[in-house]
């Protein structure tokens, strides 16, 4: 059977959409005849005409109102399709219970008085739709039964309606008459001026939307159970995929761990889950972990930090004062926080930014919280997903949203050489936020370290790719291993030591371009695996490894700059590949084997490779992490 | 009809349900009346728990279930090594002699729900309600929490999305959790099926009749049916427009009758 598509119903209190669900059910002749016949008497009760609304609005008092209190849900089949509608209140004292009813919606159907006009919670309801994420709405123009010049009015409204939804086009804007049945299923003979669908026909072209199988592996740990001597960590992928055996990272810790088994009850072991799909995960090593641990595709981690931006849709009548104790509910976590400096309020129904906080109820607040752990999620513009969170005062939800950014730490200790801890490996302090130069610049922000045997090719590749982006308008830079050498690294031989400083060095600096927004390549040549590990593992930006990779003979056969011979005749010691040693990748992302493929392939293959995990679109950009340590693209 | 890949999207919502009460509502308690919804969701209990039911099964019993209904509690309760509590519920004289008759037999159940929460104070109580049972029931939330006295306020009902269900209960009060909310009466057949999950068999035709919905003896009536397996009743169920609860006498004996009986605690 298909998936469930579920249809939220908002707009206005008393545009009639609780009208419209119940002339929907009647007219596609979903009602027994006994509801039927307790709306007509319950009506005749209250001495009304024939109100369908009474379908849904069960409860007492919202019958003796005439209005939804909280949201209702109905399930029907129409021709073959299922779906699940949702009523949802449009007072604005109930906007808590629209948004419960609206935030599992797949489309909307914003129910507009075409007497009355765009109503407040119109604008608001529009908002919300788009705030929540929801891309498909239709619009029904209601009670045009109560119009004179009907098509002059629709055409005037179609208009506005258009203006104000311009963050979600309206798929379709369809005139109706929800107590008279006028396009709700059958298209009426009143309105021969209206070509486009009826409510019916629109809400057909309604698609579930898919669980986020695409994008970066996210696991919140919901608990831990103990379970034949093994700790099980028991939870939902969130988004993305993993497989038994593959890598991942546990955060906040910041460990790179393996999913060594997948497990159900009773099925046993399972070899893979996707996003949508409860599981347990048993680490390597019986690794400590517990509630509020996030377990992420280490190519794409999501972010780690104790300051963190919010962009939230503020519920409670009170609004956020600055060095105000809250709680933030994130995954699993939920950490105590302190509101950071004084929040920013836009009010929707003026479309424009509050200049005190009397307003804050019902309208956007963006703050940022200090928490007194680290907090781990997405920024909304890599993955609306994993930036999802509600804020709490006491046990009461004061405001839902999402991160938006992590922000720099107060003051933070001196990294040391080595992995840096998690808390401290943020971005910089600045006024201009990283997302807000990807945003400008289109594309993110990461590092690509080519690493392989001197003359293997790394300088060259990266060259000419950053040639082509050049002149694709992407900001990229080049760090390569020679030009530090006669600066930055000046002071530095060829002992492990040096080579390790050396690599933590064009990491530092890889790093701080990246901050800026740049796509960083990196060649240098970092012949110990420990040293690349920790440079990844430090890494602020996504970051891939590129194995240029061509054997030994060729490499000196070529032997551009004569290193090789003077590395033979003894006058260069510690020659990495002739006396020190050089360790492959071992899960490269990306191996580009140049003693059998051109060099043109090579900067195609690189150029495309980075470019796909570069793309800003939401559903695109972090693919590479769907599958945990996914097999490397080889080019032989 | 074969194809049950819908299904998984309820079952693994259903399990994160379940394991989120878990790690933060104890003590935890499930209401079991060995109805279809309630066992189909004790299956998935252990599914969500490795095969076990770490927390205690309560029966509200009114001494009035049918005898098949009592021998498939005990049956099922040795086999699966299930924690039952049997909670006496409280005599019908001393129910609101203001309410109509049914409703009012109905009413022991909450009382004994009372008394039960009185008693043993739990944090959560996990319940098989859904949405498209009752109109009502339509309003609920996954996490729904309640009042020292067990009641239900509508209008205060905080906001639930994305998965972020009210945990935070206040001193005395609890959190009903309802894991099936958005499972339909054919969702919970199709699993019961391709599960292979007991079930009790009044809910199969005999002699033209059968059992949609169980209650006790005393205030539900079988319907005229001839579905003898699970497949028949599916097929019944998408036939049908009459509701689910139409067996149910106090669901229909006023307006508002079955909105009283949630107010005050009802499942």
């Amino acid at each position: 059977m298909n998936d469930v598509s579920r249809i939220v119903v908002a707009g206005h209190v008393d545009h009639g959409k609780s009208t419209l669900i119940g002339r929907l059910m009647l007219d596609l002749g979903l009602l027994h005849q006994s509801k039927i016949d307790e709306v007509i008497a319950s009506s005749a009760r209250r001495g009304t005409a024939t109100e369908w609304s009474y379908v849904l609005d069960s409860l007492q008092e919202e019958r003796d109102q005439a209005i939804t209190i909280d949201t209702t849900r109905l399930w029907f089949t129409h021709r073959e399709r299922r779906y699940n509608i949702i009523d949802a209140p449009g007072h604005r004292q109930f906007l808590a219970n629209m948004l419960s009813g609206a935030s599992e919606a797949d489309a909307a159907i914003l129910v507009v008085d075409a007497a009355a006009g765009i109503g407040e919670q119109t604008l608001r309801h529009a908002y919300l739709l788009a705030f929540l994420g929801i891309k498909h709405v239709i619009v029904a123009l209601n009670k045009i039964d109560l119009l004179d010049a009907v098509q002059v009015r629709y055409a005037e409204l179609a208009r506005e309606l258009r203006a104000a939804l311009h963050r979600t086009p309206p798929a379709a804007i369809v005139p109706v008459s929800a107590s008279l049945g006028t396009n709700v299923v059958a298209r009426a003979d009143s309105t021969p001026w209206y070509a486009g669908p009826t409510i019916a026909d629109a809400i057909e072209a309604i698609r579930r939307v898919p669980a986020p199988v695409e994008r970066a592996f996210r696991f919140d740990v919901q608990d831990v159970y103990r379970r034949d001597g093994e700790r099980v960590l028991v939870g939902t992928i969130a988004s993305g995929a993993i497989e038994a055996g593959a890598e991942a990272v546990l955060l906040p810790a910041g460990v790179r761990v393996r999913a060594e088994k997948l497990v159900r009850w009773p099925d046993g072991d399972t070899s893979a889950a996707w996003a949508g799909e409860s599981v347990g995960i048993v680490l390597d090593g019986d690794r400590f972990a517990g509630r509020g641990d996030t377990l992420a595709a280490w190519t794409v981690p999501p972010c780690t930090a104790e300051r963190v931006a919010l962009e939230t849709f503020w519920l409670d009548a009170t609004p956020p004062a600055a060095g105000e104790r809250l709680r933030l509910k994130r995954g699993t976590q939920a950490v105590p926080v302190v509101v950071d400096g004084a929040p920013a309020i836009y009010d929707i129904e003026s479309a424009r930014d509050a200049d005190n906080d009397g307003g804050a109820q019902h309208n956007i607040v963006r703050l940022a919280v200090r928490a007194a752990t680290p907090v781990v999620f997405d920024r909304r513009a890599d993955d609306a997903h994993g930036s999802r969170m509600v804020l709490l005062r006491g046990d009461r939800v004061v405001a839902i949203g999402f991160t938006t950014d992590a922000l720099a730490a107060p003051a933070s200790a001196a990294a040391q050489a080595g992995v840096v801890p998690v808390a401290e490996r943020k971005q910089r302090a600045g006024p201009v936020a990283l997302s807000e130069r990807e945003e400008r610049a289109g594309h993110r922000a990461a590092i690509v370290w080519l690493t392989g045997l001197s003359g293997a090719g790394k300088s060259t590749i990266a060259r000419a790719v950053e040639r082509r982006f050049f002149e694709r308008g992407v900001s990229v830079a080049v760090v390569d291993g020679d030009g530090l050498r006669g600066t930055l690294n000046a002071d530095l031989g060829f002992s492990e030591a040096d080579r390790r400083e050396s690599v933590r060095r064009a990491a530092a600096v890889a790093g701080a371009l990246a901050d800026t927004g740049h796509v960083v390549l990196v060649a240098l040549i970092a012949p110990f695996a420990a040293d690349r590990a920790a440079a990844r593992a430090n890494a602020r930006h996504p970051f891939f490894e590129v194995h240029v990779d061509a054997p030994l003979d060729t490499c000196e056969q070529r032997d551009p700059k004569g290193l090789y011979r003077r590395a033979r005749s003894g006058e260069l010691p510690a020659f990495t590949g002739i006396d020190s040693p050089y360790e492959p990748p071992a899960a490269p992302d990306l191996v580009l084997d140049t003693a059998n493929i051109t060099l043109d392939h090579a900067v195609d293959a690189l150029a495309e490779f980075v470019e796909e995990r570069t793309r800003l679109q939401p559903g695109a950009d972090a693919n590479e992490g769907a599958r945990v340590a996914p097999a490397p693209e080889r080019h032989r | 009809m074969t194809d049950t890949h819908d299904l998984d999207a309820l079952e693994h919502s259903a399990i994160t349900i379940v394991r989120e009460a878990y790690a933060t509502l104890r003590p935890l308690a499930m209401l079991w009346s060995m109805g279809k919804d309630s066992t189909a969701l004790l299956w998935l209990i252990r599914k969500a728990l490795f095969g076990e039911v770490p927390f205690p099964l309560v029966q509200l019993d009114t001494g009035l279930e049918l005898d098949e209904v009592y021998a498939f509690r005990d049956m099922l309760a040795r086999e699966w090594k299930l924690d039952l509590r049997v909670e006496l519920c409280p005599p019908e004289h001393e129910m609101d002699p203001m309410l109509p008759p049914a409703t009012r037999a109905a009413a022991r159940k909450t009382e004994g729900l009372k008394n039960y929460l009185q008693r043993e104070s739990p944090q959560g109580i996990i319940v098989g309600i859904r949405r498209d049972e009752q109109a009502t029931r339509a309003k609920e939330r996954i996490f729904s929490p309640r009042s020292a006295g067990g009641t239900w306020d509508v209008r205060t009902q905080p906001p639930e999305l994305w998965g972020y269900y009210a945990t935070d209960v206040p001193h005395g009060a609890h959190v009903r959790v309802h894991p099936l909310l958005h499972w339909t009466e054919i969702d919970i057949w199709r699993y019961t099926k391709r599960e292979a999950i007991p079930y009790v068999d009044l809910y199969l035709a005999r002699d033209g009749m059968r059992y949609r919905s169980l209650g006790e003896k005393n205030i539900t009536v079988p319907i005229r049916s001839d579905a003898g397996s699970i497949d028949a009743i599916i097929a019944e169920l998408h036939a049908t427009r009459d509701p689910e609860r139409a067996g149910r006498v106090m669901d229909n004996e006023s307006e508002d009758s079955f909105e009283r009986l949630r107010a005050a605690g009802y499942m």
